[in-house]
């Protein structure tokens, strides 16, 4: 099997658990694929727009191991934490992301261990996202692997507050904060406007203008009566 | 007599649009966000009473000063029971009008608080921020004003055509399928937030807040 690439270093880290990380996410890659497949089907439309993922690197995992109070040896990075190995699933609509979900939930081989879902209850910082851990057993070692499912909006989101938290600012660090914050809860309000747009496109929701008291005439110059 | 009552209210740093006549005070009225509003009685087109009764209709709430020509009595009662905070008879002196109109705006700034509640929602004035207790989300400008609309009209239905005028303006280039589409978003927004008031269409009035019933 030609697994993904994994720096040298990297590699030397996890030791012997190194191919049964990789098995794991060339495993979920592969279902993520047929899932894809699958609803292209049925939808006639790929709910996934993009799949990332990694092996933890070796610095962040020691720093994490650190914060845990835990010794660095892969045998803590692999048992004890539940992300050395992640795959973060990124979906055009709100609503894809429960499709993903529960697709994800049917896939043999995997059995889940914890669901967090950030988007329902957002961290305080702002933070959504779907978070899936489980235990992924093969040939050799069983090792947990972390999915992550968001949206477009979610995703972008999370990269710029990534890169700003390590970042010394010229302005104050609350403000940052609170902007973040800001930023989030109104991509919130776009992601839900966006999957409400698509539902109206495609007739979901009857149009109630004439029955709400709108002048007849002026719907019947615009399409609001074309799909009726 | 409008110049110099303009004149020395921008001179005391309030933000002043004068107009010239009934109809043009009530498009003023309709599309803005006054914190006060001084009317004639007197004024082509439309009286101030006539302007005065068509905007507390509309549900807009904003104190109203009326300056009657003369002081009788029946034309204080007339000006107050259509929804005047106060009035003034010509001829005034100018240190009067500038303290009532200070009296008339320091009255709306106490009553309006930052958050309006109702049921288990908060809307937040200053941020235009949707909350309940299961999270937030910023809402747009036209959505915040259609929501506070919609909080404020205290169980009234309110039809297509006055969110049109109130939230787009008059002269929108707009279509009026617009007040429906952001009817949707509130309603997808609300149900997000498990809130437990939700808009309901009532034929041929307009849209409500409700309670949510429970299935």
């Amino acid at each position: 099997m030609n697994y993904f690439y994994v720096p040298e270093a990297t590699a030397r880290f996890y030791g012997g658990y190194i191919t049964s990380l990789q098995n794991a996410v060339e495993y979920i890659l592969a279902q993520i694929e047929i899932i894809s497949r699958n609803c292209f089907e049925k939808l006639k439309r790929d709910p996934i727009e993009n799949v990332k993922y990694r092996i933890k690197s070796p610095e962040s995992m020691a720093e994490k191991l650190l914060d845990h109070g835990l010794e660095v040896t892969a045998e803590n990075a692999v048992k004890k934490v539940y992300d050395a190995a992640g795959v973060r699933i990124i979906t055009s609509f709100l609503e894809d992301v429960d499709t993903v979900v529960s697709e994800i939930k049917k896939i043999k081989g995997l059995q889940i261990r914890e669901e967090k879902d950030y988007i329902n209850n957002p961290k305080q910082n702002g933070y959504r996202s779907y978070h899936i851990i489980c235990a992924a057993d093969f040939k050799s070692d069983s090792v947990f692997i972390e999915l992550q499912i968001r949206t477009i909006a979610m995703d972008t989101w999370a990269s710029v507050e990534h890169r700003m938290k390590y970042k010394k600012s010229v302005v104050g660090e609350q403000l940052i904060v609170n902007e973040l914050k800001r930023c989030a809860d109104q991509l919130a309000s776009i992601d839900l406007s966006l999957q409400n747009l698509r539902k109206i496109i495609n007739g979901g929701i009857q149009n109630e203008t004439i029955i709400c008291g709108g002048r007849e005439s002026d719907v019947r110059s615009g399409y609001g009566n074309s799909s009726s | 007599m409008s110049e110099a009552v303009t004149e020395i209210l921008r001179h005391k740093n309030y933000i002043v649009d004068a107009v010239f006549d009934g109809e043009e005070a009530l498009d003023y009225i309709l599309s803005e966000k006054y914190d006060g509003i001084i009317l004639d009685v007197m004024m082509p087109k439309l009286s101030g009473i006539q302007v005065l009764e068509a905007i507390r209709r509309k549900g807009i709430g904003t104190p109203v000063l009326l300056l009657t020509a003369k002081a009788e009595i029946s034309d204080k009662v007339e000006g107050l029971n259509a929804g005047a905070d106060d009035y003034l008879a010509k001829p005034f002196a100018m240190p009067e009008l500038v303290a009532r109109v200070g009296a008339l705006v320091r009255r709306s700034g106490e009553i309006i608080p930052d958050d309006m509640t109702l049921g288990n929602v908060t809307l937040n004035r200053q941020s235009y921020e949707l909350s309940t207790k299961s999270g937030e989300i910023r809402l747009s400008k036209k959505e915040y004003l259609m929501m506070e609309i919609l909080m404020k009209s205290s169980g009234r239905p309110i039809s297509t055509e006055t969110f049109m005028t109130r939230i787009w303006g008059y002269d929108s280039e707009a279509e009026v399928n617009v007040v429906w589409v952001y009817i949707s978003y509130l309603r997808k927004k609300l149900a997000a937030l498990d809130a437990d008031i939700q808009i309901s269409a009532l034929r041929g009035r307009g849209y409500v807040l409700e309670a949510v019933k429970n299935a």
